[in-house]
């Protein structure tokens, strides 16, 4: 079966929560309010299991009869403006991959490197319809996703994260601009299609839905070609 | 024997004088289709045999933060004296096929779906809709039932008790909800499975190109693997072609 997924993070919890992270999105009451937890600068934070926003339980990784391929990740930085420490309105987060331990954007040097900036990866796609807020919309080179999709292996784990230079004070969201956000989409390929997909990747094929389809199509084919060569028994019957 | 896309709209609308029970609950999945709130059909989408569905696209209300200015609701237009006159809902959409619910998270587990954010609708100026497509597409099979269903998360009771109002104007729309998808019925249904048997897409062009293939063949049997090859030969050229013309 293949599937396609998508995971939103929101830095965001009921003003009323001590904690700064919650279990899956978290119920509002908008007259409490929605309190955005501060973010510390220059710390990766796992959009999963970080402790920030909605989480999950567990970190995220692959059953045996399970491959991920990631297409697409985007991000926004709604740091508020106007409060001590805040933001100027244009976006300075990035949003990063990783697999295992491994990050996957690298400086040339080799060096850590945050990821994508969300300038060039933003979500929501906004029109700045506020005063001051930036007008961002994703870079033409990412409008189809990544234009090489990581693939995720079975019995791996992944994350993203998402990171703030600068960090980001705590402060209550009146406006949807005003939080912080991290988006991927990925196609889910199980069982069947999960064998087809690492039996692309042996033979250097890309892993496509197009690609996992045409093999399955060869399969068929070959099957049906093994069925009429097969030659009928001609042994005597046996009636008990 | 026909293609025809639908589409389905759900809105959910005040009622007048506040009542809790009119509405959703803050976290509850409710059907758009049967759920008992906003327009609804008689009955669960049960697939006839010889019908065959493709969902490929849905949308929700966008949207996270009920806005306010400087915390006044009556300055973002939300709150009129008693009455409710904007809201947002804080979606999000789940694709349920029989009992099995289509989004899970990254851990393995049921999730709400895909937010209205990720999928407006409807879809402005100011939030558009690039972030998710429904791709591949859903099929849903003959016999099988499906659902789309929404949760809100954001506390209407709660807010509706806290800010001392009485009234959602029937002018208010609190939320909404929109599918499209692909109907085959009769004979382009079982072109569809037949289709999905060989592994090709289920799309209107490659329904339409393979009823052409049967035509062509006027009768000739159709079980032999000469045929598939030669089905799957000439599918592989339309495919190049097309790969061509898109270049």
């Amino acid at each position: 079966m293949i599937r396609r997924q998508a995971y939103e993070w929101r830095n965001v919890v009921p003003a009323n929560e001590t904690s700064n992270y919650v279990l899956g999105h978290p119920i509002i009451n908008p007259s409490v309010g929605s309190r955005c937890p501060a973010i510390p600068a220059r710390v990766p934070i796992d959009i999963f299991t970080g402790g920030y926003g909605n989480n999950l339980d567990k970190t995220a990784d692959l059953r045996a009869t399970q491959f991920i391929i990631i297409d697409s990740i985007a991000g926004w930085d709604g740091t508020k403006q106007g409060i001590p420490g805040g933001g100027n309105g244009k976006q300075s987060a990035f949003v990063a991959i990783r697999v295992e331990t491994t990050r996957y954007f690298v400086n040339p040097d080799g060096t850590f490197q945050p990821g994508l900036p969300t300038s060039a990866v933003p979500f929501p796609d906004t029109l700045g319809t506020a005063s001051g807020i930036q007008s961002v919309f994703t870079f033409g080179d990412f409008k189809d996703g990544l234009p090489t999709p990581i693939y995720i292996l079975p019995g791996q784990t992944w994350g993203i994260e998402f990171y703030l230079p600068d960090g980001s004070p705590a402060y209550t969201a009146e406006n949807d601009y005003e939080i912080h956000r991290a988006f991927v989409k990925y196609l889910l390929l199980e069982d069947v299609d999960m064998v087809i997909a690492m039996q692309l990747l042996k033979d250097g094929i890309p892993v496509t839905v197009e690609n996992i389809n045409q093999y399955r199509r060869s399969l068929i084919r070959q099957q049906l070609y093994l069925d009429s060569i097969t030659p009928i028994s001609k042994g005597t019957r046996r009636l008990s | 024997m026909t293609v025809r896309k639908q589409l389905y709209e759900w809105t959910l609308k005040g009622l007048g004088a506040f009542d809790s029970d009119d509405y959703p609950k803050p976290g509850e999945e409710v059907s758009i289709f049967t759920g008992g709130y906003g327009n609804n059909v008689t009955e669960a989408n049960l697939i006839r045999e010889a019908n065959f569905v493709v969902i490929h696209q849905f949308g929700s209300t966008p949207g996270v933060v009920v806005p306010s200015v400087a915390g006044s609701f009556i300055a973002s237009g939300i709150v009129t004296g008693v009455n409710l006159t904007g809201w947002i809902p804080n979606s999000f959409v789940q694709v349920f096929l029989d009992t099995t619910g289509y989004f899970q998270d990254p851990q393995n587990v049921f999730s709400g779906g895909i937010s209205g954010e990720a999928t407006p609708y409807p879809a402005t100026a100011a939030v558009r809709p690039d972030n998710y497509q429904l791709s591949p597409p859903v099929y849903i099979l003959p016999d099988q039932t499906w659902d789309i269903r929404v949760t809100f998360m954001n506390d209407l009771a709660a807010f509706m008790a806290d800010e001392g109002l009485t009234t959602i104007p029937e002018t208010t729309i609190l939320g909404q909800v929109f599918v499209q998808y692909w109907l085959f019925n009769g004979s382009d249904a079982l072109i569809a499975n037949t289709l999905l048997d060989y592994g090709i897409d289920v799309t209107v062009d490659n329904v339409e190109w393979f009823r052409r293939q049967l035509l062509k063949r006027e009768g000739l049997d159709d079980e032999t693997w000469k045929e598939y090859l030669e089905l799957a030969d000439a599918y592989r050229k339309m495919e190049e072609a097309r790969d061509e013309h898109l270049v």
